[in-house]
C-alpha cells in the first residue's frame, strides 16, 4: 500500500502521545497506590467502594461508641459496688438491731448507723459522671435523681435509659434508672398494706387497701389512730401531717388515703371493737431503699417498753432485713446487666474489628494498586515507547533525497 | 525537421508542467486537505504518412487530483462519530473525576455529619457535641453546592459551546458557499478545467463541518448541497442558510439550535441533530448532565426531608419540639414556551422516598391529561380532569401531586417537570442554631414507682402529627386485675391496640372504657405508642406524659442516626449512600464506555485517514522519482532539440 509522507510524522505523533499518556496514568497509580483513579476505570467497583466505605466508617463509629458506652458502665460499675458494700454492712447492722438485748443507748447507735447509711447511699444514688450528669436518674440527667425526705427519700428522675448503638441492630443502655436499682422492694403484692400495732389492746383487723382512683398514690406510710373506740385520726407518718382528725368510725367502713382505701374492722368477743390507743400502719407495697431505711430507723428511735413495743420492733427488724436483702439482690441485678454489656461490648469490638479488616480488604481489592502488575506493566510500556522512538528515528532518515548527491 | 523541433519543445513543455506539478506536491506534502496532483499527459496527434505514422510530440492534457469521494464521505462520517464522542467524553471526565473523591464528593461529608449525630448521641447534653452536629450539617450543605457549582458550570459550558459550534457551522457554509461559487467560475474560466486547489478546500470544509454536526453532501453539477438536520439547507450552490440559537421551549435555561430561512426561525430538535461536537453536547446534556443533576438532587431532597422529618418528631435540649433543619428544594416547573392556555402547574414533593430522578411531562390534548416519564417514556397517567382531592396514581405520581394553581390548559399544552433537579440549588440551612437539633423524644413514659407487679412500659414513640398537647397532660393507664384491664386512655382518642399480632381499634374512647390487657401489646393513641408487658399488680398505673427535663435523652438522635442505613430513597430500596452510588457508577459507566468507543472511532478514523491518505496523500520518495524523471525527460528533451539543430546545421554546411 502507498503511504503518504504526511502520515508517518502524524502516526508516529499519535502514537507517542498514547503511549506518554498510558506511561503517566502507570506512574499515577504507582505514585497515588490507587488503580482506582476515577469511577471510570471499574464503574462498578467505584460504586462498591463507596457503600464499603460508608460501611467501614459506621463499623469504626460503633466501635467508638462502644467504647464510650464501656466507660460509662464501668464507671456504675464502681459506683454501684460501693452501694453493695454499704448496703452488706447495714445487713449485718439490721441483724445487730435484732438482739434483744440491747439497751436504748445502744439502739440510738446503731439508728445512728443507719442515719449516716442513709445519707452514704443517698450520695451514691446521686452520683455524677465526668461531665457533671447524674448517672442514676434516667435520662433527665440534669435533674438530681433522689431528694431526702422525711419518710426516706424521693425519685425524681425518670424511667427513660440513654441508648449507645453499639451494633447494626443493638442499641446497649449506657444510663440507669435510678427507682429500678435504689427502689422496687415489694414487700407486698398490694399497692398499700396495713399492720396492727402489736401495742393494740382489741383485735380490730385492717384489709388491705385498694385502689380508689381518689388522688394520687403518693408512696408515704399512713397512720391510723383511735382517739376513742368511735373516731380515729389520719395521719401521713412520712411526712408527720395530719389528713383528718375525729373521723367517726364503724366497723368495716371504707377509710381514705390518697389514692386508696382500706378497711378497719371490729374483731370477735370482748376485745374485738377498736379500742382508744389502738394504732394501725399503712405502708406503700413497693419502697425504696431509703424509706426501709427510715422505718428500720424510726423504729430504732421508738422507745421500747412494753411486750407489743417488742414485737413491733422485731417486726420492723425482720421486714428491714427483707427490705435490704430486696434492695442488694436489685444493685446486684443492676450490675449483672452492667456486666452483660460490657460483655457484650468487648466481643462486639472483637466482631468489630474483624469486620472492619474485611471491609478494608474489599475496599483494598476494589481500588489498590497490585503493585508487581503495574511496575511490570511500567517497564512493558517504557520498553515499547523506547522501541518506537528508535524505529522511528532510523525509518525517517529513509529518504531518497539523502541519497541523491 | 521542423516536428523534431515541435516534439522537443513539447516534451519540453510537458516536463515543466510536470516538475511544477510534482514541486506543488513536494510543497503541499503537509498541507491538510491536500489531494496529490497528477499531470495528465497524451501523446500528440501523429502525422500520417505513405510510410507511416510519424508523433508530433506530446501534450497535458489537464492536472488532476487523486480523490476518492467514497473514501472523503466514509472521513467525513467517522469524524462526526469521532468529534461527538470527545466533546461528550471532555466535558463528563471532570464529573467523573468528581464525584467519587474522597476530598470532593458528597459521601465523605455524609458519613462525617453522621458520625458527628454518633457523637451526640453517646453525650446529647453536651453543647459542643450539638455544635460539632450542625457544622458537620453546614459541611454536607456546602459540598453539594460545591458538586452543583460543577454541573451548574458544566451546563453553562455546554450553552457556550453549542453557540460557538452553531458560529462555526454558519462561518464555515458561508465560506462553503464561497467556494462553491469560486469552483463555477474556475471551471468556465480555465476550459472547464478542475480547480483542485478549491475542490480540495471545499473538501476540507465539509470535513470541517462534519467535526460540529452530521452533514449530508449532495453533489449537483460541480457544486456541493449541504443539508442538515431533518433535511434542513444549510448550503445550496452559492447561497448558505444560517443556524441560530434559541431557549429551549421546555427548559429556558437550555440553549437549543434554530434553522433561519426567508426569515422565518424553527427550533430544530436535538435528536435529529446527532453528530460531530454538537451533538457530543446535545447528548452530555440529555443523557448524564440531567440524569446526574436530578440523581444528586434526590439525594438531596430525601436526605434533607427525611431528617427534617424525624427532628420534627424530636424535642430540643432547650424542650420545644424540633423544627425544620434544612430547606427542601421544590420541583423544577418549565411552562412551555408554546403554550397558549392561561394554566399555572403546580408539582408539590408530598413523598420523596417514592421520587425517582427522572424528567416528566404533563400535557393535555384537549380531552384528557397525560403524565408521562420522559426518561422511561412510560405515561404514569390518563384523566380527564384533575380530581378536587389529589389521588394517588392520577395527579399524585412518584411522589409528587400535581395540581393546577389557575388557570385552564388549552390542547397541546405541556409542562416539564424535573422533580428533583433543582435539589441541590434549593438546599440550604433553616437554621443554624445548634439548639435546634432535636435529641430527645417528646414523651416519657414511666412505671409508678410504687407498682407492684412486674409490668414494664417501653420508652414510647410519636409518629408524623404529633404535637406537645397530645402528650399534655399526662395519661395514666390503671390495671385492674379483676377484669384484666387497662383504662384511663384520653376520653375521644382512637386507640389502637395490637396484641398477638391482631389489631383492635376503640374508637372514640369514652372513660372508664376498659381494654383487655394482653402481656406484650402496642398501643396506639394520639400519634403515640408504647408497649406493655410483664405481670402488673391490680391498681398498678403506668403513665406516658411529656419528656421534661430530658437533657441526657438521645432517643431521636438514635432515629436520625438510623437512617443512614435506612432504604429511605426509591419506594424503600436503596440508602442515600446506595442511590449516590448508583449514580456514580451510571457516570463510571458512560466515562468508561466513551473511552472505548472513543478510542474504537479514532482507531476508525486513523484506518480510513491513512486509507484516503494512501490514495490522496503525497508521498515525499515517490514525488523525488517522479522530479528525477522529468529532469531527465527535460534533458533529453533538450538534447533533442540540440540534435535537430545539428542536423539543421549539417544541411546547411551542404551548401558550402
Amino acid at each position: 500500500m502507498r503511504i503518504s509522507s504526511a502520515s508517518v510524522y502524524q502516526d508516529a505523533a499519535s502514537n507517542f502521545n498514547n503511549m506518554q499518556s498510558s506511561i503517566a496514568a502507570t506512574i499515577n497509580e504507582l505514585a497515588t497506590g490507587i488503580a482506582l483513579t476515577s469511577p471510570a476505570v471499574d464503574p462498578s467497583a467505584a460504586a462498591q467502594v463507596l457503600v464499603a466505605t460508608q460501611g467501614s466508617n459506621v463499623n469504626t463509629q460503633y466501635g467508638v461508641n462502644g467504647h464510650l458506652a464501656a466507660g460509662a458502665l464501668n464507671t456504675q460499675d464502681g459506683i454501684l459496688s460501693g452501694a453493695t458494700n454499704l448496703l452488706q454492712s447495714l445487713e449485718s447492722q439490721v441483724v445487730q438491731a435484732g438482739s434483744g438485748a440491747l439497751s436504748a443507748a445502744d439502739r440510738a447507735t446503731i439508728a445512728g448507723q443507719f442515719q449516716s447509711g442513709i445519707s452514704q447511699l443517698m450520695a451514691v444514688a446521686n452520683s455524677t459522671d465526668s461531665n457533671g450528669n447524674y448517672v442514676f436518674s434516667g435520662n433527665t440527667v440534669g435533674t438530681q435523681p433522689y431528694v431526702a425526705t422525711s419518710s426516706g427519700g424521693q425519685y425524681n428522675g425518670n424511667q427513660e435509659t440513654q441508648m449507645v448503638q453499639v451494633d447494626n441492630a443493638q442499641q446497649l443502655a449506657v444510663t440507669s434508672v435510678g427507682s429500678s436499682i435504689f427502689g422496687n422492694i415489694t414487700v407486698s403484692p398490694n399497692v398499700y398494706f396495713g399492720t396492727a400495732s402489736a401495742n393494740n389492746t382489741s383485735t380490730a383487723t385492717i384489709s388491705p387497701a385498694t385502689l380508689s382512683g381518689v388522688g394520687a398514690v403518693t408512696g408515704d406510710s399512713y397512720a391510723v389512730k383511735f382517739t376513742s373506740p368511735t373516731t380515729y385520726d389520719v395521719t401521713d407518718s412520712s411526712t408527720g401531717v395530719t389528713l383528718s382528725t375525729n373521723n367517726a368510725y364503724t366497723s368495716g367502713g371504707t377509710i381514705s388515703i390518697p389514692g386508696a382505701q382500706f378497711k378497719i374492722a371490729n374483731g370477735a368477743g370482748a376485745t374485738g371493737p377498736a379500742a382508744t390507743g389502738d394504732t394501725f400502719n399503712v405502708q406503700p407495697g413497693n419502697q425504696n431503699i431509703f424509706q426501709a431505711l427510715t422505718n428500720i430507723m424510726k423504729a430504732l428511735q421508738a422507745p421500747v417498753v412494753t411486750g407489743g413495743d417488742r414485737t413491733n420492733l422485731a417486726n420492723a427488724v425482720a421486714q428491714a432485713n427483707t427490705s435490704i436483702s430486696a434492695s442488694l439482690g436489685n444493685v446486684l441485678n443492676a450490675r449483672d446487666q452492667i456486666g452483660n454489656s460490657l460483655q457484650q461490648i468487648t466481643s462486639l469490638a472483637s466482631i468489630g474489628t474483624t469486620l472492619n479488616l474485611s471491609y478494608q480488604t474489599t475496599i483494598s481489592t476494589l481500588q489498590d494498586v497490585n503493585y508487581a502488575q503495574a511496575v511490570s506493566q511500567l517497564s512493558l510500556e517504557q520498553f515499547t515507547y523506547k522501541a518506537a522512538q528508535q524505529a522511528f528515528a532510523s525509518t525517517s532518515q529513509l529518504s531518497l533525497l539523502s541519497l541523491i548527491r | 525537421m521542423g516536428s523534431i523541433f515541435e516534439i522537443g519543445s513539447s516534451g519540453l513543455a510537458a516536463a515543466e508542467v510536470g516538475i511544477a506539478t510534482t514541486g506543488q506536491n513536494i510543497s503541499n506534502a503537509s498541507t491538510p486537505g491536500y489531494s496529490q496532483e497528477v499531470t495528465q499527459q497524451v501523446e500528440s496527434q501523429q502525422q500520417g504518412y505513405s510510410f507511416g505514422y510519424v508523433g508530433q510530440g506530446t501534450n497535458v492534457s489537464t492536472v488532476t487530483r487523486n480523490y476518492d469521494a467514497l473514501l472523503a464521505s466514509q472521513i467525513n462520517s467517522t469524524q462526526s462519530s469521532s468529534s461527538q464522542l470527545t466533546s461528550y467524553s471532555n466535558l463528563i471526565t471532570p464529573i467523573d473525576n468528581m464525584v467519587a473523591d474522597p476530598t470532593a464528593g458528597v459521601s465523605p461529608v455524609m458519613q462525617s455529619f453522621f458520625a458527628s449525630l454518633q457523637n451526640l448521641s453517646s453525650n446529647p447534653s453536651a453543647t459542643s457535641s450539638l455544635q460539632t452536629a450542625m457544622s458537620r450539617a453546614q459541611t454536607m450543605v456546602t459540598q453539594f453546592q460545591n458538586l452543583q457549582t460543577q454541573l451548574t458550570d458544566s451546563a453553562t459550558s455546554v450553552n457556550s459551546q453549542i453557540s460557538n459550534e452553531v458560529n462555526t457551522i454558519n462561518t464555515d457554509a458561508q465560506q462553503l458557499a464561497a467556494v462553491n461559487k469560486a469552483i463555477q467560475i474556475g471551471y468556465a474560466s480555465a476550459n472547464n478545467q478542475p480547480p483542485n486547489s478549491l475542490l480540495d478546500q471545499r473538501d476540507q470544509l465539509v470535513n470541517n463541518l462534519s467535526q460540529q454536526t452530521n452533514v449530508t453532501v449532495v453533489p449537483q453539477g460541480n457544486q456541493y448541497n449541504i443539508f442538515i438536520g431533518n433535511g434542513q439547507p444549510l448550503v445550496l450552490g452559492a447561497v448558505a442558510n444560517s443556524l441560530t440559537t434559541v431557549p429551549s421551549a421546555t427548559n429556558p435555561s437550555n440553549l437549543d439550535v434554530a434553522y433561519t430561512q426567508n426569515g422565518k426561525t424553527g427550533p430544530i430538535s436535538e435528536s435529529n441533530l446527532p453528530g460531530g461536537a454538537l451533538g457530543g453536547l446535545f447528548a452530555f446534556r440529555t443523557n448524564s448532565l440531567s440524569p446526574i443533576q436530578n440523581a444528586v438532587g434526590q439525594v438531596a431532597i430525601v436526605l434533607a426531608s427525611s431528617l427534617n422529618a424525624q427532628n420534627e418528631l424530636g424535642q430540643t435540649i432547650n424542650g420545644t419540639m424540633g423544627g425544620p433543619l434544612f430547606k427542601v428544594a421544590t420541583p423544577l416547573v418549565n411552562t412551555n414556551s408554546n403554550n397558549t392556555g392561561t394554566a399555572q402547574l403546580s408539582a408539590t414533593i408530598t413523598n420523596p422516598g417514592a421520587l425517582t430522578p427522572d424528567n416528566y411531562t404533563v400535557s393535555y390534548d384537549g380531552t384528557n391529561y397525560t403524565i408521562t416519564d420522559n426518561t422511561t417514556n412510560v405515561v404514569k397517567s390518563t384523566f380527564a380532569a384533575f380530581p378536587a382531592t389529589p389521588a394517588q396514581g392520577v395527579n399524585i405520581i412518584d411522589g409528587v401531586t400535581y395540581t393546577l394553581s389557575s388557570g385552564a390548559m388549552a390542547a397541546n399544552d405541556s409542562f416539564a417537570i424535573s422533580p428533583t433537579a433543582n435539589g441541590v440549588i434549593g438546599l440550604s440551612m433553616a437554621t443554624t442554631a445548634a439548639t435546634a437539633i432535636a435529641s430527645a423524644a417528646p414523651i416519657a413514659t414511666s412505671a409508678t414507682t410504687t407498682n407492684t407487679g412486674t409490668g414494664a412500659i417501653t420508652p414510647g414513640s410519636v409518629i408524623t402529627g404529633f404535637t406537645p398537647a397530645n402528650s399534655t397532660p399526662a395519661t395514666t393507664l390503671t390495671y385492674t386485675a379483676a377484669t384484666n384491664s387497662l383504662s384511663g386512655f384520653p376520653a375521644g382518642s382512637n386507640v389502637v391496640v395490637t396484641a398477638n399480632g391482631t389489631s383492635t381499634t376503640y374508637a372514640n374512647y369514652t372513660a372508664g372504657t376498659a381494654i383487655p390487657y394482653v402481656p406484650g401489646m402496642t398501643l396506639s393513641f394520639n400519634y403515640m405508642t408504647i408497649g406493655l408487658s410483664g405481670k402488673p399488680a391490680s391498681g398498678d398505673t403506668f403513665t406516658v406524659g411529656p419528656n421534661t427535663n430530658a437533657t441526657g435523652d438521645n432517643r431521636n438522635i438514635l432515629l436520625m442516626n438510623a437512617l443512614l442505613t435506612q432504604n429511605t430513597m426509591n419506594n424503600g430500596t436503596a440508602t442515600y449512600q446506595g442511590a449516590y452510588a448508583q449514580m456514580v457508577d451510571a457516570v463510571g459507566n458512560t466515562t468508561s464506555q466513551l473511552t472505548i468507543t472513543g478510542k474504537t472511532e479514532t482507531n476508525l478514523l486513523a484506518s480510513a485517514t491513512k486509507q484516503q491518505q494512501s490514495i490522496s496523500g503525497v508521498n515525499l520518495d515517490q514525488e523525488t522519482v517522479n522530479l528525477l524523471q522529468y529532469q531527465q525527460v527535460y534533458e533529453a528533451c533538450g538534447k533533442l532539440i540540440q540534435v535537430a539543430s545539428q542536423n539543421f546545421s549539417t544541411v546547411l554546411a551542404l551548401n558550402r
